[in-house]
């Protein structure tokens, strides 16, 4: 299972695929307050992505990271070395 | 079509027939990592080359072909038959876009499409392995005109020589046609920084629809716009791409471009290498080589830039060479920058400051300690190349001169006993004569030794052209819906290169047959008791002085009955001569031209298409052949090559004023012999020798020789030809020797008569004669 | 003044990409002697004079380090200048490329202006 999700924090693990928008979705509807941690997400779908962003709520364990993730931090670009 | 095009196309056909190979033997062992580094090699070589010219769509493909090996090559992603076919479709591709240039100097209209497409599914696969970050590797053309920087990108190394700029706009609908737009901007080529951009406004979250794309990406690449829109084919209408560059920082070099601009921009760079080969390592005279390299550079660097700066004086020991060269590149740099520090240099003492990282890092300018050097010294053996695994590969151009110089001293050791008998005739002359004869034997020896060294170098296994077939086989049998394995035992067995090249000609002729006419279909098989999938095994081994082909199929085999049958209904042989007719010795009818004609044999023996034209292959390489078959099992055809085209022991004989050498392994006997015991049949004279009866074929009526008068003897040299014997009336005999038989070439290759030439010790020109050419003319 | 002509060694096993730099070679006015190999490279620079080698990396039987690296141990090559010509445009190529005695790195297919310029830059001395 690549998310789990307590009324605290939703943990991304692995590959997050578009098809885990279906229980992510409600989950952010219902607890905005949440964070999200990105910390041992390997990759994620655009769709993820796009629903992180759009929700605005606050991410971590993309801070620093240099890698991809840097797009779930604003100004959502990811600079390569 | 230019040369340098015509060069590419062969040259690409050549590595597409090795990539082809590569890709058929990892389809059976997909672990073998010279496999996988000789496949992308070729790959690599083709992309390269392509380069040169303007074919971008068979760029791109050969691009993506090549960055999927290389993922593979670095295990990133796993070889399958599912990439095997997509290579081996891009071969394909690749041939006929060949084919069309060959043609036209052009790609075909539409092969921008194809190749986009095809290039998309070579990334798919790519995709499948990890996210590896394609490399730039071409520099793009940096066109001097760049679009403004965009105020959103932050400023970027490369900035000033221009980078490629992206926008991706997906549609709303991408996520439902399988896309994921983030990781197709993440695995852009040359990828230096991307941005999601985000719509004015998002909804509520609760009223969100995650499945409408609703950003957008921003991306930024030091890659060629090319190879970028390229990466992108697969949704070029949803993106907008630009080259983008920071002009207003240094405007003043860009806008007004002197016109050795170019010079001096390259000079600088020039100088930054020549401090960096100064500052590398390098010991004993490598050192003092490199340094001189450099004084090189540096000396016709100051004469093109017309600087006056020069080197003060001539050194030659190591460390002062170095120092020189330190100043000098200084005072260059400082020419070049305008000479306004000039003044600063007048004392020539000072320490060197511009200079100073580098030459921090220098080594003492003192020759190093030996054991280095002792590496250094045997350099053959570093960094192997990719492609030597086991085996060297040699150029036989490379070989040939040592094969010439090896002849040329045979020559001399011929030269030799003539000199003994020149000596001989002096007076006094003993010890002279001992001297020169014991000089031929070393010679001889050494000559003998060099002969094998190079034969050696020349050997190559048959395996390169063996394994070639496999594709074919493949493709011909999937054609005909026939289930074929092809097997190559002994693939290393090693003949000369010359031979192993003729090979391949009659060999696809017979595995063409086999294929179309020997093995059944599946079907039929079955009927037969046979497994489904039939079998074409070739076996190469070495016998005696003769490299052995075998090849055989499992197919229907020959009906000898109907073999015979036609042979006689063809006038090829009599009634009572077939009814006497072993098995095996009717089988070798069908080397016999006109018994196998294409329609007519392949129903009649399921074997046969041009077989008189392999057979006549295989004889004029100097081999054998040979076809054993049971009717219903399958068909062997064996063909037996000499090695090499070594040097060979002749006899010479006379003929008119000719001289002519027969190879001395084909010689029976010579005999002087009564014309009065020959005896005439029908128009053939023939002679009974030790009870056998030998056929007498007179040179001088072959060659035309003006008639004269019939000697009290005749000379008669036996000869075995293919086990048949025939005597040959010559003038006269003479000594054998060993020579080179070197093929005829230009206007004289046509004569069939005559095998070849040899160079003699006095320089003059033997001609070998073709005995079995020589001999079927006498009874045709 | 007659002058002589320049000559220029360049090696590489592929033959396209030989024929694409002698051309650009001899637009300059330079002569050109060509090699497949390291091997054949030593053999055909030590028969015949040259000037400037450019040399590829990649190439069977010895590669261009290796090449370079023997050039440089020879009395009669030793001080020609070498250049090496490249796919790689990695940093530790060059580094390797100046380890073993290169006088400088150019990227492969080079454009035609960087090869006329750098001749012009390499162009010997006239000989009197």
């Amino acid at each position: 299972m690549p998310i789990s999700l307590t009324p605290e924090a939703a943990v991304f693990e692995g590959h997050v695929d578009i098809t885990d928008i279906d229980q992510l979705h409600p989950w952010m509807v219902a607890n905005t307050g949440a964070v999200l941690d990105v910390t041992d997400c390997t990759s994620a779908h655009t769709a993820v992505v796009q629903i992180v962003v759009a929700s605005g709520m606050p991410v971590i364990g993309a801070e620093d990271t240099g890698d991809w993730r840097s797009v779930f931090n604003k100004p959502h670009s990811v600079k390569q070395v | 079509m230019n040369s340098l095009l015509a060069q590419f196309v062969s040259e690409c056909r050549d590595l597409i027939e090795t990539a082809s190979r590569c890709l058929l033997d990892l389809e059976n062992d997909s672990s073998n990592k010279d496999q996988i580094d000789e496949l992308f090699r070729a790959v690599h070589t083709i992309k390269g080359a392509s380069g040169l010219f303007e074919f971008k769509p068979l760029t791109s493909t050969v691009h993506a072909g090549e960055d999927l090996l290389d993922a593979v090559r670095a295990g990133d992603v796993r070889f399958n038959s599912d990439i095997a076919d997509l290579l081996l479709e891009m071969l394909d591709r690749l041939v006929e876009w060949l084919d069309q240039i060959d043609a036209t100097d052009s790609l075909p209209a539409g092969a921008e499409d194809t190749s986009a497409e095809l290039s998309r599914r070579l990334r798919l696969q790519l995709e499948d392995g990890s996210a590896d970050e394609v490399e730039a590797e071409e520099t793009a053309e940096a066109s001097p005109a760049f679009d403004a920087w965009p105020e959103d990108v932050p400023p970027l190394p490369g900035a000033d020589k221009g980078l490629t700029f992206v926008t991706y706009l997906p549609s709303p609908n991408a996520f439902f046609t399988g896309d994921d737009p983030l990781q197709t901007v993440l695995k852009t080529p040359g990828l230096m920084w991307m941005q999601i951009q985000e719509p004015e406004s998002w909804p509520d979250l609760e009223a969100l629809d995650p499945f409408i794309v609703q950003i957008g990406f921003l991306a930024v690449s030091d890659a060629s716009q090319a190879e970028v829109e390229e990466h992108f084919s697969y949704v070029a209408s949803e993106i907008s791409i630009q080259t983008i560059g920071l002009t207003d920082a240094p405007p003043a070099e860009e806008a007004a471009p002197e016109p050795d601009a170019a010079l001096k921009e390259l000079a600088t760079k020039l100088l930054a290498s020549q401090k960096e080969l100064l500052a590398s390592e390098q010991h004993d005279i490598s050192e003092h080589k490199c340094l001189e390299s450099i004084d090189q550079v540096l000396e016709r660097l100051t004469n093109a830039l017309e600087l006056v700066v020069v080197r003060t004086k001539p050194v030659h020991d190591t460390a002062s060479l170095r120092e020189t060269l330190e100043h000098w590149i200084h005072d260059i740099e400082v020419e070049m920058a305008g000479g306004a520090v000039a003044v600063e240099d007048t004392e020539d003492d000072e320490p060197f400051a511009p200079l100073g990282e580098p030459i921090a890092a220098a080594p003492e300018p003192q020759p190093a300690q030996e054991d280095v050097s002792a590496e250094i010294a045997s350099p053959a053996v570093s960094t192997p190349s990719p492609r030597a695994s086991s085996h060297l590969r040699v150029d036989a151009e490379r070989v040939d001169p040592l094969m010439n110089l090896a002849g040329e001293l045979i020559v001399a050791k011929n030269a030799m006993p003539f000199l003994a008998q020149k000596a001989e005739a002096a007076d006094n002359a003993g010890d002279l004569v001992r001297e020169i004869k014991s000089q031929h034997n070393t010679i001889n020896r050494i000559a003998e030794e060099l002969q094998a060294a190079i034969m050696q170098i020349r050997m190559v296994p048959v395996g390169n052209i063996l394994s070639r077939f496999n594709r074919l086989v493949r493709d011909l049998s999937r054609k005909l819906g026939k289930d074929i394995q092809y097997l190559v035992d002994g693939e290393d067995t090693e003949a000369d290169k010359a031979i192993v090249d003729e090979l391949s000609e009659p060999v696809v002729h017979l595995i063409r047959n086999s294929i179309d006419h020997g093995i059944e279909d599946p079907k039929a098989r079955e009927q037969a008791g046979k497994p489904r999938q039939g079998t074409i095994r070739i076996r190469a081994y070495h016998k005696e002085e003769n490299v052995v082909l075998e090849i055989s199929d499992d197919g229907k085999g020959i009906d000898v009955d109907r073999v015979l049958t036609k042979a006689v209904e063809r006038g090829l042989l009599d009634q009572e001569k077939a009814a006497n007719m072993s098995r095996s010795e009717a089988l070798q009818l069908v080397f016999l031209p006109g018994l196998s004609t294409k329609e007519e044999v392949s129903d009649l023996s399921g074997r046969g298409v041009g077989m008189d034209s392999v057979g006549s292959m295989v004889r004029r390489m100097g081999g054998q052949i040979g076809i054993d078959s049971e009717q219903g099992f399958g068909t062997t055809v064996t063909l037996s090559l000499p090695l090499s085209m070594s040097v060979q022991r002749l006899m010479m004989v006379e003929v008119g004023d000719g001289l002519y050498s027969v190879p001395v392994d084909s010689v029976v006997e010579s005999q002087k012999i009564d014309p009065a015991k020959i005896r005439r049949h029908r128009n053939a004279e023939m002679v009974v020798l030790r009870d056998r009866l030998i056929p007498l074929v007179r040179l001088r009526d072959l060659f035309e020789c003006p008639d004269i008068e019939e000697p009290q003897t005749l000379s008669v040299m036996v000869v075995d030809v293919d086990g048949h014997e025939s005597g040959l009336v010559v003038d006269k005999f003479h000594p054998g020797l060993d020579a080179i038989v070197k093929p005829m070439t230009g206007v004289l290759s046509g004569h069939q008569m005559y095998a070849g030439t040899a160079l003699l010790g006095d320089g003059s020109i033997l001609l070998a004669l073709n005995l079995r050419e020589m001999i079927e003319c006498q009874y045709h | 003044m007659t002058t002589r002509p320049f000559k220029a060694l360049i090696v590489d096993d592929a033959t396209t990409v030989r024929m694409y730099h002698r051309a650009l070679v001899e637009q300059q006015g330079w002569e050109t002697v060509e090699a497949e190999n390291g091997v054949e490279a030593l053999e055909k620079a030590l028969e015949t004079h040259v000037d400037v080698m450019f040399v590829d990396v990649n190439m069977p039987v010895m590669d261009g380090y290796t090449f370079i690296k023997t050039a440089r141990q020879s009395e009669t090559l030793g001080h020609i200048p070498a250049v090496m010509i490249s796919t790689e445009a990695q940093l530790v190529d060059q580094d390797k490329a100046f380890a073993a005695g290169a006088n400088h790195y150019l990227i492969k297919p080079a454009a035609p202006d960087d090869i006329a310029t750098l001749l012009k830059l390499l162009e010997p001395k006239e000989l009197p």
